[in-house]
């Protein structure tokens, strides 16, 4: 096809004014903010989804090159056309389409600014908390493709932990979406996989943000430290040891400082070696108490000066110098090289020393402002590019910077991305296997590998033979004749040794549902477990990885069940930085176990699953939302949490990604696509967690009510106040009983604050008084004591570990706001259908959960109907549990994800011979 | 003859001015100036944003795109120079001097048409550079308005016939009385800023710049900056052979003659040995401060330029140095305030013209969305670019009007008359006034001029002869027009 026909054709989809082709406007688009250049054949601006469905229609048909391209502010050089082709740019797609404060969520265009979007929120009081430094122009589909982060994620997490639903254009044109305005997805995280997956994936063309109420009080201190950087570094892995995360914690050297002090004139001093900016938001009862503390670690390391904005002028003013601070860097040489690496934070000292002896070494300036708080370091080396040598020099420097990042444990980009310019490094990070499930997974999204192409993957990197085949990613092949069971014995007493092979009775406990799996292995090892599934997958042995049976009764009846591996001698905490708030620990540990040994260091992971002392993490990360616990208002959930993983696949290759950081843009976010996949595309093997400081205090507020409605004022309330509660629950008389509160009250509201003992204390009085107001009765508060006594209560009535005859759990998700009229719709067609219900809601996030309870022998025929009511009013109603001999009736997962097609290639590209949990998860109905 | 397609980069033109390579390395492409820039905000394009351009003039000047490339001379002109985006650019981009470089390259290479050329001649060769043709031109413009010859010829569609329907629109309301520089000298009359008796404010002279357009169509602010001035311990000047202070040229490229001018105001303003050089109207506040950039090259006015510029002031950020007078009789005005491109963006000056309204008893002043983004006016760009200016000031308009103000405050001449037509065509009867005015009115209110010492006399009889020679320039254009009527009604 040549150029004037393509024009044209682009025109018929566009309009004239969308199409750009003169050499004056090709131009302009050869570069972003990054380095590289190269100009893209056309351009064309779209309005719509549908439009860019067509524009992608034709790059298919003509196959051609296809990459998309927001603000062109990105650093890693993510939107430049390598291949020419056509050049998408989302810049018109500006429609912010519906802002839900209540819901707490909005729609949004990729064109859309992030400041315009933070505006936005602002109206109602709501904020949308990533920051991107580049935030007032760069857009919400750059944001995304970059996972953005920002000074303020220290808290709130980056853009993946924001971002709840996408509408996509596959590089065929077909359009897709993810996730949802719900709080949660049922089926394999697409969402999470394409945050983050820099345009190489499909073309976001919308996305639900998830807003939050804006914070009561914020407080900002300019910390000043004369002598060296590195005490700096210092502070701030000690405030972080003393149990506070600020919001953020901003670092400048000294350069720096006076590069924006002079643009900008923000009141940084002259004189400094370093400054740190730190913010602390919340709730103002006891922030000072906070803010002298940390005023006071900070001159434990010398801080020579700390100044607290009193104005909000002021304030911003601190903001927008730290937000200059790249620009600024352009005042000081007509070039720089900006790094974006990520250390764990107890080696930021080091790092610092070594940025400054590299500097030295190769006698170039480098400037340092960087997110201390998250060990996410932006080393910015200021050369200028017309002396050949300098250039040499600044590249060099760079490399060895990187290079030094990946040694400490860290990572080669926290949130700017790979694009051309970080390419050859993943090729340290990574090994042949990781790159090889990257591949898989990106085959799976852009088979021809047109979209976005000569992106992220290493130059040198060469796709193993089997994923270029694609008919099957196993390296090893199914044996052609069937084993015996003794052979299969043989084999996997081989590899763990006989005493840790179970049969008969032995494997009886390890039931899924109630079949029990023929053989059970107890590996040591990751390299027990690669062992393992290279049988397994020699032997066509299907295989469930065991989550200590806390989630036994979950999802559809096995088709088979040969092998359970269980990881119950995999239970250490292999790794524990209390300082950098991370942990490695072995998959096979339990919550319980887990958080015993946090404990000791006032740690801890606020997961809240069911059945703590039995479930597995690599269980919770493997149910996903189904195990969500109840404080992810607070705290988020595993999905959240997760800053690496490590995973076997079917064919015994065992993969990583990530490592001991919690900002990580280095490839395809691997942890994310097992949240919730049901261990369908792997075994887990090792998590690596962010952790949390246990909170100073916490405490909780009861109230009875006669209606549901009269809850439902609180909740609202609640929910567009800014307290903070950890939890907002809504209950009735049956778990009343278990918690020994009245049971002449239908309905219970159940508040819990985490935090400040002073803020603790205020939140649950305001509520009290809200409850009061709305007509709640028999008013109860529980101080931390209390409250940990009945907290499992809570916590396990959700349990999918065991289900009696005659019972059902059932998961019914719908928007927070209608969250208290589902409850009643829910609980009467319960009834309607002769079951008896009783019902815990997570308000917060809108989750119902419902176990019904039926005469004997009478919940097989109501079920069913049941649940096809329910879908109709909620199509993410999952039965949880049941009892296993009902399920073939039922559609236990609920309406299929609209990217179930995409799902089931990335299931088949993982597991192409469904060994894992055959026909257990929504996909293979 | 018309240099074109070279591909080798700037043109070596006598007195032309090449995009400096040290301003364009600055810029790092990090994209911070997007959303800052009016004409990006509208078209979403990259060509149509600071950093495109500046990409653009990079092109040319390493050989990689004709000078004559279309979309290279579009953007010359499509940029409005509001240096909005110099005002963010974290990297301290000088892109006005970039633009004004540009510009002058585009100009050089530019197919014109005969009528552009005279009409360009006639009005930066002639009327700009001499104080008396341009106002034997402006007494003219003041018979055709009225005398009623404007209502007729509106009517008549002769306009559209030569496509000056829009320019003529612009035409802003010209003075009964002129105020221009003839040496006159006005004592300073009160000492005391009013805040604090016990400290008099030592008297400063300053020296107005009269300018152009503004001693005739703006007069009456030039009267309100001597009497506020006055008001506030300060001894005016107005010095004689000043001129024009040349930012049309520089903006339009023509460094020659925006250097004569330069030296010519130095010159004239220096003579009488002021302490503060005042200018009344933003861009040329903002082009005065430019005169050390202008005449970096030159031995001799360089220097003196730069001792120059540290006096330069624009009127709102001098009365603000001097504190000023708050006035006592509350003005229960309702005012939202548009800021001057070149004075928020160019010269940074933000909070003195807020700092003034707030001296004034009574006021109230509702802040509009986007008050810093460009109105449109832009020198001639509602001339050269009446699309994208229209955009820009009805997004102004609106966003004054959702104030609920009554009254448009504002710093310079060209966003006075562009947002006094953009009203007038939205048959909305809402006065623009010069910040400076609402201060004066103030001042009046208080009772502050009732004695009569601070009138201002009355212009003398150059003025005379001005009128009868205008006279005689409107009589023959309009025998000229009706010549031609007839002449194509045959």
């Amino acid at each position: 096809m040549n150029q004037q026909q393509l024009i044209i054709e682009l025109t018929n989809i566009v309009g004239a004014s969308g199409v750009l082709h003169k050499p004056e406007e090709i131009l302009v688009y050869e570069y972003d903010a990054s380095f590289g250049t190269h100009p893209p054949d056309v351009i064309v601006l779209p309005t719509t989804t549908e439009q860019v469905s067509q524009i992608a229609q034709l790059a298919a048909q003509h196959q051609l090159p296809l990459v998309v391209r927001g603000a062109g502010t990105g650093l890693s050089g993510g939107a430049i056309p390598l291949k020419g082709g056509i050049l998408v740019v989302l810049t018109r797609m500006t429609g912010i389409r519906n802002v839900d404060y209540r819901n707490r969520r909005a729609v949004v265009e990729a064109g859309v600014i992030n400041l315009h979007l933070v505006n936005k929120a602002a109206e109602g009081g709501y904020t949308y908390a990533p920051d991107p430094g580049s935030g007032r122009v760069s857009t919400i589909g750059g944001n995304i493709a970059s996972n953005a982060g920002g000074p303020h994620c220290l808290a709130h997490g980056v853009t993946a932990n924001h971002i709840l639903g996408l509408k996509v254009v596959m590089p065929d044109g077909e359009i897709t979406e993810t996730g949802g305005p719900l709080a949660d997805s049922i089926g394999y995280d697409l969402t999470g996989v394409l945050v983050g997956s820099e345009g190489t994936l499909g073309i976001v063309t919308e996305a639900t943000a998830q807003l939050m109420p804006q914070a009561e009080t914020v407080s900002t201190l300019m910390v000043v430290f004369k002598t060296n950087v590195e005490d700096a570094s210092a502070a701030v892995s000690d405030v972080i040891a003393h149990g506070i995360v600020p919001t953020a914690m901003e670092m400048m050297d000294g350069m720096v400082c006076r590069a924006v002090e002079e643009a900008v004139h923000a009141g940084y001093p002259d004189d400094a070696a370093g400054v740190l900016l730190i913010e602390v938001e919340g709730l103002a009862d006891g922030l000072d108490e906070t803010m002298s503390k940390i005023a006071e670690i900070c001159r434990e390391h010398n801080a020579s000066e700390v100044h607290r904005a009193t104005t909000a002028a002021e304030r911003t003013a601190l903001w927008t110098g730290r937000k200059s601070a790249l620009g600024a860097m352009g005042r000081l040489a007509p070039n720089y090289y900006l790094e974006d690496g990520v250390v764990p934070r107890h080696k930021l000292p080091d790092a610092m020393a070594l940025v400054e002896e590299i500097a030295a070494k190769y006698d170039l300036p480098i400037g340092n402002f960087f997110h201390a708080g998250d060990g996410n370091i932006h080393p910015t080396i200021l050369f200028d590019r017309r002396d050949p040598d300098a250039k040499h020099r600044a590249h060099e420097a760079s490399v060895e910077i990187l290079n030094a990042c990946i040694e400490m444990g860290g990572t080669v980009s926290g949130e700017h991305g790979i694009g051309t310019e970080k390419q050859d490094f993943l090729a340290k990070l990574y090994n042949q296997n990781d790159l090889d499930a990257m591949a898989d997974l990106k085959a799976c999204f852009n088979p021809d590998g047109r979209l976005n192409p000569g992106k992220i993957f290493p130059k040198t990197y060469q796709p193993s033979v089997t994923i270029r085949d694609g008919a099957t990613n196993g390296a090893i092949a199914k044996s052609t004749t069937k084993s015996s069971a003794d052979q299969i014995a043989a084999k996997l007493e081989g590899v763990v040794g006989a005493k840790n092979v179970l049969t008969g009775d032995g494997a009886q406990p390890y039931a899924v549902g109630d079949q029990p799996p023929a053989f059970v292995a107890r590996p040591g090892s990751v390299e027990e477990i690669s062992a393992l599934m290279r049988c397994a997958t020699e032997a066509d042995l299907a295989v469930s990885p065991w989550d200590g049976g806390a989630q036994r009764y979950l999802g559809n009846p096995l088709a088979r069940l040969d092998l359970v591996i269980s990881l119950e001698r995999m239970t250490e905490v292999l790794e524990h930085y209390p300082s950098d708030l991370t942990a490695a620990v072995q998959a096979g540990c339990t919550l319980q176990a887990a958080n015993e040994s946090l404990a000791k260091v006032k740690q801890m992971l606020p997961l809240d699953a069911p059945l703590a002392g039995q479930n597995t993490l690599g269980g919770i990360v493997a149910a996903g939302p189904l195990a969500a616990g109840l404080r992810r208002l607070s705290y988020g959930t595993v999905r959240d949490m997760m800053v690496g993983i490590q995973m076997v696949r079917t064919d015994g290759r065992v993969i990583r990604r990530g490592g001991m950081v919690v900002k990580n843009v280095a490839g395809y976010d691997m942890a994310k696509l097992q949240y919730g996949a049901l261990d369908t595309l792997g075994v887990i093997t090792q998590l690596n967690l962010k952790l949390f400081p246990q909170p100073e205090d916490s405490g909780a507020v009861l109230a009875g009510f006669a209606d549901r409605a009269h809850a439902g004022q609180v909740v609202d309330k609640l929910m567009t106040s800014r307290l903070q509660p950890a939890t907002i629950t809504l209950f009735d008389a049956g778990l009343a009983a278990q918690l020994d509160v009245s049971q002449t009250q239908p309905y219970w509201l159940f508040v819990r604050f985490d935090g400040r003992a002073a803020a603790v204390n205020r939140q649950i009085k305001d509520t009290q008084n809200w409850m009061n107001a709305a007509g709640g009765g028999e008013i109860v508060t529980w101080e931390a004591a209390t409250l940990n006594r009945y907290w499992t209560t809570l916590t396990d009535f959700a349990q999918m570990g065991q289900i009696n005859a005659d019972e059902a759990l059932l998961r019914v998700n719908v928007m927070p706001a209608e969250v208290v009229n589902g409850l009643g719709r829910v609980s009467a067609l319960c009834r309607e259908h002769a079951l008896d219900p009783h019902s815990l809601v997570d308000a917060a996030s809108g989750v119902i959960w419902v176990r019904v309870q039926a005469e004997a022998g009478q919940l097989a025929e109501n079920l069913a109907p049941l649940q096809q009511q329910l879908l109709a009013v909620a199509p993410q109603t999952v039965i949880a549990a049941c009892p296993p001999e009902l399920k073939p009736g039922l559609n236990v997962w609920g309406r299929p994800p609209k990217a179930a097609a995409l799902m089931q290639r990335i299931r088949n590209r993982f597991d192409p011979l469904h060994i894992l949990n055959p026909k257990r998860y929504l996909l293979e109905v | 003859m018309m240099p074109t397609n070279t591909f080798e980069g700037f043109l070596d033109l006598a007195g032309v001015d090449k995009p400096s390579d040290e301003i364009m390395n600055t810029c790092v492409r990090c994209g911070l100036c997007l959303q800052s820039c009016p004409t990006y905000v509208q078209l979403e394009v990259e060509p149509s944003s600071p950093r495109g351009r500046i990409a653009l003039i990079r092109g040319v000047a390493e050989g990689r795109l004709p000078v004559d490339a279309p979309g290279f001379l579009h953007q010359m002109n499509e940029c409005l120079g509001c240096l909005a985006c110099q005002a963010v650019c974290p990297s301290g981009v000088q892109y006005g001097h970039l633009l004004e470089a540009g510009r002058a390259q585009a100009a050089a290479v530019r197919e014109k048409s005969w009528l552009t050329k005279l009409i360009e001649i006639v009005v930066y060769q002639v009327l700009f550079m001499s104080p008396f043709l341009l106002r034997v031109f402006g007494r003219s413009m003041w018979l055709y308005q009225r005398t009623g010859v404007q209502a007729l010829v509106r009517k008549s569609g002769i306009l559209k016939l030569m496509g000056m329907e829009h320019s003529e629109k612009l035409l802003p309301k010209i003075n009964d009385r002129f105020v221009y520089a003839q040496g006159q000298h006005f004592a300073p009359k009160l000492f005391t800023n009013g805040v604090s008796q016990a400290q008099p404010v030592l008297p400063k002279r300053v020296a107005l710049l009269t300018g152009c357009a503004q001693s005739m169509a703006f007069a009456h602010v030039h009267e309100a900056t001597i009497r506020t001035l006055r008001a506030n311990g300060c001894e005016v000047l107005l010095p004689e052979g000043q001129q024009c202070c040349g930012a049309l040229h520089a903006h339009g490229g023509d460094f020659e003659r925006a250097r004569e001018l330069a030296r010519k105001n130095i010159d004239a303003l220096e003579a009488v040995s002021p302490d503060i050089v005042v200018v009344n109207a933003a861009g040329c506040s903002h082009h005065l401060k430019e005169y050390a950039h202008l005449l970096h090259d030159d031995p001799v006015y360089g220097p003196k330029a730069e001792q120059f510029v540290a006096k330069g002031r624009d009127i709102t950020e001098l009365l603000a140095e001097l504190g000023p007078r708050p006035t006592q009789n509350p003005l229960t005005w309702h005012v939202t305030y548009q800021e001057p491109c070149h004075l928020a963006h160019g010269q940074k000056v933000t909070s003195q013209p807020r700092q003034v309204l707030n001296a004034v008893a009574g006021l109230k002043l509702t802040e509009m969305k986007d008050s810093a983004m460009c109105c449109g006016s832009a020198g001639t760009y509602n001339i050269t670019q009446p699309e994208m200016a229209e955009k820009l000031l009805d997004n102004k308009l609106k966003n004054a009007m959702a104030t609920g103000a009554s009254i448009i405050a504002t710093a310079n001449t060209g966003c006075s008359i562009q947002l006094t037509a953009g009203l007038k065509d939205r048959q909305t009867p809402m006065p623009v006034m010069h910040i400076v005015e609402i201060l004066d009115a103030g001042y009046r209110h208080d009772g502050l001029y009732a004695d009569g010492t601070f009138d201002i006399p009355a212009e003398d009889d150059t003025q005379t002869k001005a009128i009868v020679a205008g006279v005689l320039v409107l009589t023959l254009v309009l025998i000229g027009w009706v010549l031609k009527s007839l002449w194509k009604r045959k």
